[in-house]
């Protein structure tokens, strides 16, 4: 439990310090795009390619954050009616189904990293398959904070069913 | 392609994430089928997030939380209520005109419930308000956050329907500042009605001094919709680079000017805003697969030629589109529904000669009204959070305003100038 506790944190830790660097380099980006348009009026062609890409970076991997933080949109009116045990069997079947969609996304995300690992960007001549890589790897950390969410399902219900 | 959809919505009503039940049915859909290999996943996630026009998403979620994080919408409701707060009833305009300006901020209903409503509502409560009608009052108010502009639901919907993100901008302006008005005339018939308001309205006097003072120190909140309105309608920036220059200012604003936002808040603020951002985009990404689907299968033609039996005038297609798409907003997910839905209902009005700008800006008033239509409006919950009132009070409270929403969306359905005018003048 400790460790994983540990990994848990640790990938907390990569996972939040690649967002942020990722938005960041959009932003600035962003803002050099329109600094080097109007004041020097001269504008960079690859600010927009690298915003565009740095992007996708961040909003995949912060969708796995989503995952840990039970953030994602969902629509709970039908769910909230349940009893509680038939809600705690589908938040088992629900955290399954993540998993499965996920397997698919590292599976055919590698897949397509490969497919394209000739492709250049136009802009900046970047390997396209480094864009194609966060697929692949929003994936592998969805499936680890899914796992995550399992253990902490099962440790509560031994919790309850120790204290009552 | 109907059993796609129908596990779709199961998935979706049970509780699984949206995100997922719309990648999940899709995956389930290739496999069977194999009309193309899984990998179109993939690289149709890509592909639909690769838009500069998304870019401003994050951008303008950023803005806000370092608005609200740099002590912003306290000084905004200091300054509603320095300049009407003194009237009978004030403190309900004081509400509606800081989620006004909240709005021109931060383009998220719910986000704009939650900063406006937890300064506000105590002191409407203070002020003669019943709990009810201040929790009904703000969570009306915060469907004006998506109308007026920046609105994120537009930036999807322009980026899925092809509209120029700029002209749907401009198009929500009237509307929103003529829900303002209607919100603010129900206000005031609650206020003359009931003893308590009344009472305590000569507590607060008007001073042109603390209209002054309070203009000041609101005046970096105040300034940053001009900033970013100005710049996009005066055609310096894309939506997307004000929506960059306007995170630039307040970084500013809460750093140098008011000096309430820490560097170590910095990352956390980044991160959370981000997430916000990706539970947005995961979905805009996932849902280009299904719209690739979609249009391969062709399926919206032989919906559209259905429907086109039964709908055959533009007026009929207009109040059915309303009912339709007020009952989707309190269902569904607003950007799902946005991504799933426009594809499907919006082509059949183009075909009966309605404008597909009118049409883009009344999908979003409507599935924003929808957040406010009980039973499962999302701005209701955020209200019963805020007041820890129970949902059935809430649904009390916000009924007047509600109704008058719902005359709005149909006056705006019929009089097309309201959403047209502003951007054909610019033009």
């Amino acid at each position: 439990m400790k460790l994983l506790q540990k990994i848990e944190k640790w990938v907390d830790y990569v996972g939040g310090f690649l967002i942020v660097i990722t938005f960041s380099i959009m932003i600035i980006s962003c803002i050099a795009q329109v600094y080097t348009r109007y004041v020097l009026n001269n504008s960079l062609s690859w600010t927009e390619e690298l915003a565009r890409y740095t992007f996708i970076w961040a909003n995949l991997l912060a969708a796995s954050f989503c995952v840990k933080n039970n953030g994602h949109a969902r629509v709970t009116a039908l769910f909230d009616l349940f009893p509680a045990k038939i809600q705690e069997s589908l938040d088992f079947v629900i955290q399954a189904l993540i998993i499965i969609m996920s397997v698919v996304l590292v599976k055919e995300g590698f897949n397509m990293v490969f497919t394209v690992k000739t492709q250049l960007s136009p802009a900046m001549g970047l390997n396209i398959s480094l864009v194609y890589l966060a697929i692949p790897v929003t994936g592998i950390l969805i499936i680890l904070y899914s796992f995550f969410n399992f253990i902490q399902i099962l440790v509560d219900k031994a919790v309850k069913g120790v204290n009552g | 392609m109907g059993y796609l959809f129908l596990t779709m919505f199961l998935l979706i009503f049970l509780g699984v994430p949206v995100a997922f039940a719309i990648g999940l049915s899709s995956i389930g859909f290739l496999a069977i089928t194999n009309i193309k290999p899984l990998i179109l996943i993939a690289q149709r996630m890509v592909t639909g997030l690769d838009s500069f026009p998304l870019l401003a998403i994050p951008l303008f979620i950023l803005v806000g939380n370092l608005m609200a994080s740099g002590g912003i919408s306290k000084r905004l409701v200091n300054w509603a209520e320095s300049l009407v707060g003194s009237r009978s009833g004030g403190l309900g305009i004081v509400a509606i005109l800081s989620c006004v300006v909240f709005a021109a901020i931060s383009g998220s209903a719910p986000a704009t419930v939650a900063a406006i409503g937890t300064i506000i509502i105590p002191s409407m409560v203070q002020k003669g308000y019943t709990k009810e009608t201040a929790g009904g009052l703000v969570a009306a108010a915060g469907a004006l956050g998506p109308i007026i502009p920046p609105s994120i639901p537009m930036i999807i919907y322009g980026v899925t329907m092809n509209i120029s993100v700029t002209d749907m901008f401009l198009g929500g302006v009237l509307p929103g500042v003529f829900i303002a008005l209607l919100l603010i005339m129900v206000n005031m018939v609650i206020a003359k009605r009931s003893p308590a308001i009344i009472e305590h309205s000569s507590e607060n006097e008007f001073s042109w001094i603390n209209v002054l003072k309070s203009t000041w120190s609101g005046l970096g909140a105040l300034f940053l919709p001009v900033l970013i309105l100005g710049g996009i309608y005066g055609g310096i920036f894309t939506p997307t680079e004000a929506a960059a220059v306007g995170v630039l200012y307040s970084l500013i604003v809460g750093f140098v000017v008011y000096r309430e936002l820490k560097l170590k808040d910095l990352p956390t603020i980044l991160i959370k805003s981000m997430e916000t951002s990706a539970m947005i985009c995961f979905i805009v990404a996932v849902a280009n697969v299904l719209s690739w689907l979609m249009s391969t299968t062709q399926v919206s033609n032989s919906i559209v030629s259905f429907l086109m039996q039964y709908v055959n005038s533009p007026i009929v297609y207009l109040l059915m589109l309303n009912f339709f798409l007020l009952l989707v907003g309190a269902l569904l997910d607003n950007i799902a529904a946005i991504i799933i839905m426009a594809p499907i209902v919006i082509p059949l009005g183009l075909q009966l000669g309605l404008d597909p700008l009118h049409l883009g800006v009344l999908f979003v008033i409507n599935i924003v009204v929808g957040f406010v239509t009980p039973p499962f409006g999302y701005n209701l919950f955020t209200a019963c959070a805020i007041t820890g009132l129970k949902f059935d009070r809430i649904v009390k409270g916000v009924w007047p305003f509600l109704i008058v929403q719902m005359i709005a969306v149909l006056i705006f359905a019929f009089v097309p100038q309201f959403i047209t005018f502003l951007p054909n003048l610019i033009k």
